[in-house]
């Protein structure tokens, strides 16, 4: 990180425990800063980078609370006469330097000596005080550039009467609580961050662009990296000789169980690539999402929670089944009255529906022998890239929805499925996708198209899980 | 005897009070059972020293003193008494067998004067120099080398804990500040004793020491046949060296003549190794005995006793001003005096005097300061707590304090009142949903101790939840860092959870 390549700084002050810690990794997206229900985790200043991509734009620094702020506001009220912004900071932490009572307000202004836009961060859920009081009036006597956030831990009893206190002092007043906030609330408070200080607007204008395109970039990867699952885990096929015929059971046995290893692994490497695009490195999802996200993608239970039904399969496949049942009926000039079109898809919809009757690992991978030579995959059950493609999805939901200043466990009950957000048209374009590329007919458009389709999906689901199109 | 006696007894007392409190913080609830029943025996009229002591004895009672049941505070006696005892006895054999050695006499070879009076005198000297160089410098500056050294070595230290500090959380790092205050408390306040007692040791075995060589020497001088000459490679006259025992003998020369030899003594006793003992006479050898036990009386026997009373009275007299007078204690009184069956209780509801400006306007009346087995004590509201919450707050503390408040101030916490009558008990209404910051702590500290009666915090919630009562995790935040603060500090009340 060079600092000649830093534009912005802000300092994230307020008293102890008031949520400064959580509202800096929510906005940095790093979860490995340390936040405690605890008052006084957080015993020095330090700085945190807002990539977009490798690039460092904004540093958020995160402060201690204040300790002693009705004497600090005694020293600043002597001395703001003579000096003021980063220089009257300067010059406090010059005089308290060493000095244990204001240890901790030395590290607040050690960062507003450098100039730092100042965001004061105030619990909603308790009124205001005497001593809130003092540490506003110490940022506004300070000079420099600043904006309060309301962080309402809970609850927000007491919002307007922050509002009102919080306007007489701070250029904007903003809402964000970083136990909830998602990217969009993110972007919100950015720009909001531009209403500080009129020198802030042209810098941070092109930022905020370059992380609402970093986002996107994200989720397209992540889309890609999906599609990429989904292809392998629809394409995968493994193939052996055995030496004669007694071992040609013990080696079906063998690449059955190896075929399944491989499947799991490829999904966990997809996983581990979304939690890194995401940047959760302690990833801790509620116990919901856990048992659903543990469950062995080729047990029964799996069967039951993810992908889709039999008989949404049926439908889909019937619709497959009737779609090229109705280029005969046309070509009979509706000589047939529409029953060629009737019988395809009755016939689609049953072969779908009797092909995956049973959770057997053999049957699923689609296991032949020809002589002594085993071939097993690509995956015979439909519903298995479905199963594939659901997980993910959830996985998705969770990482997205999940701010960094999170450490507790979630409360919220996990989506059971998040296949419902797909439209008929995105559900057969999957589909088509799937048999394409058990067949490895997949070509560069349609790979394409899956990336863009798969894109949408997750920006949508980004946004909430109900969004159906 | 009877002064031992006290010394021990005192500090068994305070070693069973240490051992029952840490049990009874170890407890909780049971501990607080216990106690409410200790004192339905307790009498109204009883002051908190005599509430104490007896709560002590009924603690001991029950932890099995009568029924021969050996205590913390009986382990402790007997650990210093034994310690004592070996000591002496070591002190004892040490000094026997230096002078068994140092005086031996074949019929050859005299005992050589000089070493004998560096033995029976030197040493005994040069433990007394040691003595009271550890009486005058023990609270002086040390050296700057010393100091120097243990600058550097804090310096370090520091910069160890800080490192270590931020890679623990806070509560855990609240917890350890807690507990280290604490060691800083019970070393603080067992260093004075520990060092007398360990002074007094000291001369115990000095006094031993010395009563080894005096019994050795006459030992050796009644039972055997002993020699003693005196001889230098440097030659000095036989004037030069009775000038020096003149010197020496001067405490007793002019009582006791008798044990100063003379200068045909001395020249009598002069040892030419080459020419052997054969000529010198045998009474000029012997003669030396009794100027050696008079020596040994005077500069080794009689100063150690003298160190030996002095440390016995320092010690009785630092064990007697030992006392534990921390908020652990003021909790503990407070709730043996809150618990003491008062049949004026329910009568004497009087309406307690509310004003906001002068506390010192009213004044308690001495006898009722006497009379009155219920506690006098004040209550101060925060000005910041809201109003509707003063009636519930005047109520909970006067349930929980057993008496109405004698005044009610609503106060500034920036600015106490300087007149405040600093021998009452006060409970001080704060709002407890923000953490205790620096400058609060300090604030509270500062009130604490410009009181002789104990401080309470009475913990407020946030207005618009629970009727204002605090929660759990915001008290608990408050106490441990009022624990961490040094005595005398502001105690959280716990009036609430002992009525629950």
């Amino acid at each position: 990180m060079k600092p000649d390549s830093l534009h912005l700084e802000f300092a994230v002050v307020g008293h102890p425990n008031e949520g400064k810690s959580s509202v800096v990794a929510t906005l940095v997206e790093d979860d490995t800063i340390r936040i405690s229900p605890w008052p006084g985790e957080t015993r020095e200043s330090r700085a945190y980078p807002v990539h977009s991509g490798d690039t460092v734009r904004l540093l958020f620094t995160d402060t201690p609370g204040f300790q002693s702020p009705k004497r600090t506001l005694a020293w600043i009220q002597e001395h703001e006469k003579n000096l003021t912004g980063k220089d009257l900071a300067g010059a406090f932490v010059a005089m308290h330097g060493g000095n244990p009572d204001f240890e901790d307000e030395c590290e607040i202004f050690s960062a507003l000596s450098r100039g730092a836009g100042i965001l004061y961060v105030v619990d909603a859920a308790r009124p205001v005080r005497k001593s809130d009081l003092a540490e506003m009036e110490i940022l506004r006597l300070v000079g420099l550039s600043r904006m309060a956030i309301i962080n309402p831990k809970g609850t927000a009893e007491a919002l307007e009467d922050w509002k009102t206190a919080l306007r007489k002092t701070f250029n904007a007043v903003h809402v964000f609580n970083a136990l909830t906030a998602g990217f969009r609330e993110r972007m919100r408070l950015l720009s909001a961050l531009r209403s500080m200080d009129p020198d802030v607007e042209p810098v941070l204008h092109p930022v905020i662009r370059e992380l609402e395109q970093d986002w996107e970039d994200r989720i397209a990867r992540s889309a890609s990296q999906i599609t990429d699952l989904l292809y392998s885990v629809s394409s995968f096929s493994l193939k052996e000789e055995a030496s004669d015929a007694k071992k040609v059971e013990d080696l079906s046995r063998r690449l059955v169980l190896q075929w399944q290893e491989s499947i799991r692994r490829q999904e966990e490497v997809c996983w581990d690539s979304l939690r890194d695009t995401f940047r959760h490195r302690f990833f801790a999802p509620s116990p919901d999402v856990l048992a659903l996200v543990e469950t062995d993608l080729l047990s029964k239970e799996a069967f039951h929670m993810f992908g889709l039904s039999r008989v949404q399969l049926a439908a889909i496949s019937g619709g497959a089944g009737a779609a090229v049942a109705a280029g005969v009926d046309l070509a009979l000039g509706g000589a047939a009255l529409g029953l060629v079109t009737a019988a395809g898809g009755l016939a689609g919809a049953t072969w779908s529906y009797l092909g995956t009757r049973s959770g057997d690992a053999r049957r699923i991978a689609g296991i032949r022998v020809s002589g002594f030579e085993v071939c097993i995959g690509p995956v015979r059950d439909a519903r298995i890239p479905w199963m594939v493609l659901d997980r993910c999805l959830l996985l998705f939901h969770t990482l997205v929805t999940r701010p960094h200043a999170t450490r507790d466990e979630e409360k919220r009950p996990a989506e059971r499925s998040l296949l419902q957000i797909l439209g008929s048209e995105e559900r057969k374009k999957l589909a088509a996708f799937f048999q394409d590329a058990g067949k490895n007919k997949v070509g560069e458009e349609q790979r394409r198209e899956m990336d863009a389709g798969l894109a949408s999906v997750l920006t949508r689901l980004s946004s909430g899980p109900d969004q159906k199109k | 005897m009877t002064r031992r006696y006290k010394t021990y007894e005192k500090i068994s007392d305070l070693a069973d009070t240490e051992w029952f409190l840490s049990q009874d913080a170890q407890e909780g609830e049971g501990a607080r059972l216990r106690n409410k029943r200790i004192a339905a025996f307790i009498q109204p009229e009883n002051t908190d020293d005599a509430c104490l002591h007896f709560w002590l004895n009924e603690r001991r009672k029950q932890a099995g003193k009568d029924a021969g049941r050996i205590l913390a505070g009986d382990r402790v006696v007997s650990l210093m008494k034994t310690g004592i005892v070996l000591l002496a006895l070591l002190g004892f054999l040490a000094g026997f067998s230096m002078a068994a050695g140092v005086l031996r006499y074949d019929g050859l070879t005299p005992v050589n004067l000089f070493h004998a009076l560096f033995v029976l005198v030197g040493l005994p000297l040069i433990s007394l120099v040691l003595t009271l160089l550890v009486i005058l410098f023990r609270n002086r500056k040390m050296p700057l080398a010393y100091r120097l050294f243990l600058s550097g070595f804090r310096r370090l230290f520091l910069r160890v804990q800080k490192g270590a500090e931020n890679r623990m959380s806070s509560e855990i790092k609240d917890l350890l500040q807690v507990r280290a205050k604490n060691m800083d408390r019970f070393s603080g306040r067992y260093r004075p004793l520990v060092f007398s007692f360990v002074f007094f040791a000291f001369q115990v075995a000095g006094f031993f020491l010395v009563l080894g060589l005096l019994s050795g020497f006459l030992l050796k001088v009644a039972a055997s046949d002993l020699a003693f000459a005196w001889q230098s490679t440097l030659n000095p006259g036989a004037e030069a060296i009775h000038g020096l025992m003149t010197l020496l003998a001067l405490p007793w020369s002019w009582f006791f003549p008798q044990a100063l030899p003379d200068t045909a003594y001395v020249e009598g006793s002069r040892l030419v190794l080459k020419e052997g003992i054969a000529h010198l006479e045998a009474r000029h050898l012997s003669a030396w005995w009794s100027f050696l036990s008079m020596a040994l009386l005077v500069y080794g026997f009689l100063p150690r006793l003298f160190f030996l009373f002095f440390a016995r009275w320092r010690f009785h007299k630092t064990a007697m001003e030992t006392k534990i007078t921390d908020s652990r204690i003021h909790e503990l009184c407070f709730f043996l005096r809150r618990s003491i069956p008062s049949p004026k209780k329910d009568q004497g509801k009087e309406k307690p005097l509310i004003f906001e400006e002068k506390i010192s306007s009213i004044e308690m009346k001495q006898e009722d300061k006497e009379t009155s087995s219920t506690m006098v004590w004040d209550l101060w509201i925060s000005d910041e707590i809201p109003e509707n919450l003063h009636g519930k707050i005047l109520e909970n503390t006067g349930t929980a304090m057993g008496s109405s408040p004698r005044s009610i101030l609503h106060m500034d916490t920036e600015n106490l009142p300087e007149n405040a009558d600093s021998s009452c008990s006060r409970v001080l209404a704060l709002e407890v949903f923000m953490p205790p910051v620096k400058e609060d702590l300090k604030l509270l500290k500062g009130m604490a101790e410009k009181s002789e009666a104990p401080l309470w915090i009475w913990p407020v919630g946030r207005p618009d939840r629970n009727g204002g009562e605090a929660s759990a995790d915001d008290i608990r935040i408050w106490d441990l860092r009022l624990q961490g603060l040094s005595e005398p500090r502001p105690v959280m009340h716990r009036g609430v959870r002992h009525e629950a």
